[in-house]
């Protein structure tokens, strides 16, 4: 079979509503069902005993053409999904009078607090507030939506920040006390914006901003082809660690975020190789036998994503199925939105760098790509602790970046060293783009050599051979 | 005085405040929102600049409170905070345009 247009009408209906999933099996060899479809010399076979017809259930599966389509239409198999419309944000509307009425009282307590934990200090109320921090997210999220009014009219957003601050005050004087009271800072200041907004009630914010009674559900979207574009292990201020994959959603400047947490924190946060290979290689989707590394590598369309459209992150959902594609060139057009390279893109990709004083998420991770031409030996500050790196990535554009250095970044600064002093520079460099001490900061995640490999910074170690002297 | 260096020394001051907290250096801690306060106005950025100066003015009035939490000092610090959130921010991504030979096209770029 060559095209799914071979395929009866009726075989291709059932593929668009079956249960049946695609699991990707590696070496061009997918699982439907009890069936194995492979791809060989550009033709599409299948075990089943429908093997020697052109086409049957699994092999339309396995391509994921049919859910990727409207039934009715006539493309091609080689045409790309339809425009992805991603759900659109919630209306802004304002608290009702009685919501804050009960919840001023709260909102007087939780001013108190911030007042007390600014004048003692983050150090100080990190021995004596601590509790009553966590008293009071409990409180706020005790504050639910009440029967007949808005869905989002409770304190979650509130309990969520208390929350979160309740967890990084026992960081405060610890072996990264400055990234702990930076966090906690930020967090601090989002609880109170989010007071001043809540008692401001102006209206003009969808409620889910500043009230959000629960995190907002994942939705299902519509098919969606994503590729891959670096796997990253990461350790929290507060110590909850995790390992994330990033996929360009093609044709949109959306990249989504696909994350497993370590159950509990991992005793050696800043040894990845003993907490972090094991969720590299644990399920991206739960009905799949996707590796979170495979996707973080590969081209995919996936039907029934499921995705919080405020966060950009995907679900892990069963109902999600996948469908293996050929990995895209890291050049090829439908992946421009994602690669910087020009002073358009800097535009448009440096709008992730800005602020949100609400302290909401961004509806994409600001992962991008960089074309890389060359990259200078990095070089390590001691009296700073800071590593800078050059990347030229084109005629006369170089960016520099430094990188604090912290426990859980020792293995990526070691393969910096290495990769910027290798005999072939990276085609492509998987980066983030953030903010740190309100610097810029472009922080690599994935290398993409020229022979091919890819190499995720934080779990892989850089074979330490391609390094030559300089 | 450019913004990149007031935003990193105001950057500094208010996160060691919230660190170490009003209760010591009041006065000396005072002193520096003061200056900072005058170095935002000399380069035009006016609102930076009331924020700096009500936690100078907080700091001296808690000088006189002892441990008494104040919700002023709060405000001024955490709205200060917000204000070099903001400026660091529009910094970050003019210096990123800037590498690529352009420059900033949003209005309130300082």
């Amino acid at each position: 079979m060559t095209s799914r247009r071979d395929a009866p009408a009726g075989m291709r209906r059932a593929a668009a509503r079956t249960e049946l999933v695609a699991v990707p099996m590696g070496e061009g060899r997918a699982r439907v069902g009890d069936a194995t479809v492979t791809w060989r010399d550009g033709r599409v076979g299948c075990d089943c005993p429908m093997g020697d017809a052109p086409t049957c259930l699994h092999r339309l599966v396995a391509r994921g053409d049919e859910r990727a389509r409207d039934l009715g239409g006539r493309a091609g198999p080689t045409e790309p999904p339809p425009a992805l419309v991603f759900p659109e944000p919630s209306k802004a509307e304002p608290l009702p009078a009685e919501d804050a009425a009960r919840f001023a009282p709260i909102l007087a307590e939780v001013d108190t607090l911030v007042a007390e934990i600014v004048t003692l200090g983050l150090g100080r109320a990190a021995r004596v507030s601590g509790d009553r921090v966590r008293e009071l997210a409990a409180r706020a999220a005790a504050m639910r939506p009440r029967a007949r009014g808005p869905r989002d009219a409770g304190l979650g957003r509130l309990a969520r920040s208390l929350d979160r601050l309740a967890a990084l005050l026992p960081a405060q004087g610890g072996p990264d006390a400055g990234a702990a009271e930076a966090d906690a800072l930020r967090e601090l200041a989002v609880t109170r914006n989010l007071g001043r907004a809540l008692r401001a009630n102006t209206g003009a914010l969808p409620l889910e901003d500043i009230a959000g009674a629960s995190q907002r559900a994942y939705v299902e979207v519509p098919p969606i082809e994503v590729q891959g574009l670096g796997l990253e292990a990461w350790v929290a201020a507060g110590g909850v660690a995790g390992v994330t994959a990033y996929v360009a959603v093609l044709g949109e400047d959306r990249v989504l975020a696909r994350t497993l947490l370590t159950k509990g924190k991992p005793a050696r946060p800043a040894d990845p190789r003993t907490w972090a290979e094991g969720l590299a290689a644990g399920p991206a989707f739960a009905r799949s036998g996707l590796t979170m590394r495979d996707f973080a590598r590969g081209r995919f369309t996936l039907s029934g994503a499921r995705i919080a459209p405020s966060h950009g992150r995907l679900s892990g959902s069963r109902a999600t199925s996948v469908a293996l594609r050929p990995a895209l060139p890291w050049g090829d057009d439908r992946l421009a939105l994602h690669v910087l390279a020009g002073p358009e893109d800097a535009s448009r990709l440096g709008r992730s760098l800005d602020f949100d004083a609400l302290g909401r998420p961004p509806r994409s991770s600001p992962i991008v790509l960089l074309p890389v031409q060359g990259l200078s030996p990095s070089d390590f500050d001691h009296a700073t602790q800071q590593l800078s790196v050059r990347m030229r990535i084109g005629a006369g554009v170089e960016l520099r970046t430094s990188l604090s250095f912290r426990e859980e970044r020792a293995l990526l600064f070691d393969n910096l060293e290495v990769l910027s002093r290798a005999a072939r520079p990276p085609r492509f460099l998987c980066v983030r783009l953030a903010r740190e001490g309100g610097s810029l900061v472009i922080e690599p995640i994935t290398a993409m050599l020229a022979d091919g490999s890819t190499i995720d910074l934080t779990l892989d170690v850089v074979d330490p051979a391609l390094e030559v002297t300089r | 005085m450019i913004p990149d260096r007031l935003a990193r020394q105001a950057r500094a001051a208010i996160e060691e405040l919230a660190a170490a907290g009003a209760l010591e250096r009041t006065e000396h801690r005072a002193i520096s929102f003061r200056r900072l306060s005058a170095d935002a106005r000399s380069i035009g950025l006016f609102d930076l600049a009331t924020r700096l100066e009500a936690v100078a003015a907080a700091l001296e009035a808690q000088a006189g409170r002892g441990p008494q939490p104040s919700v002023t000092l709060a405000e001024a610090l955490l709205a200060s905070y917000d204000r070099i959130e903001a400026l660091s921010a529009r910094l970050a991504r003019g210096a990123l345009l800037s590498a690529f030979g352009a420059e900033d096209d949003d209005p309130e770029a300082p």
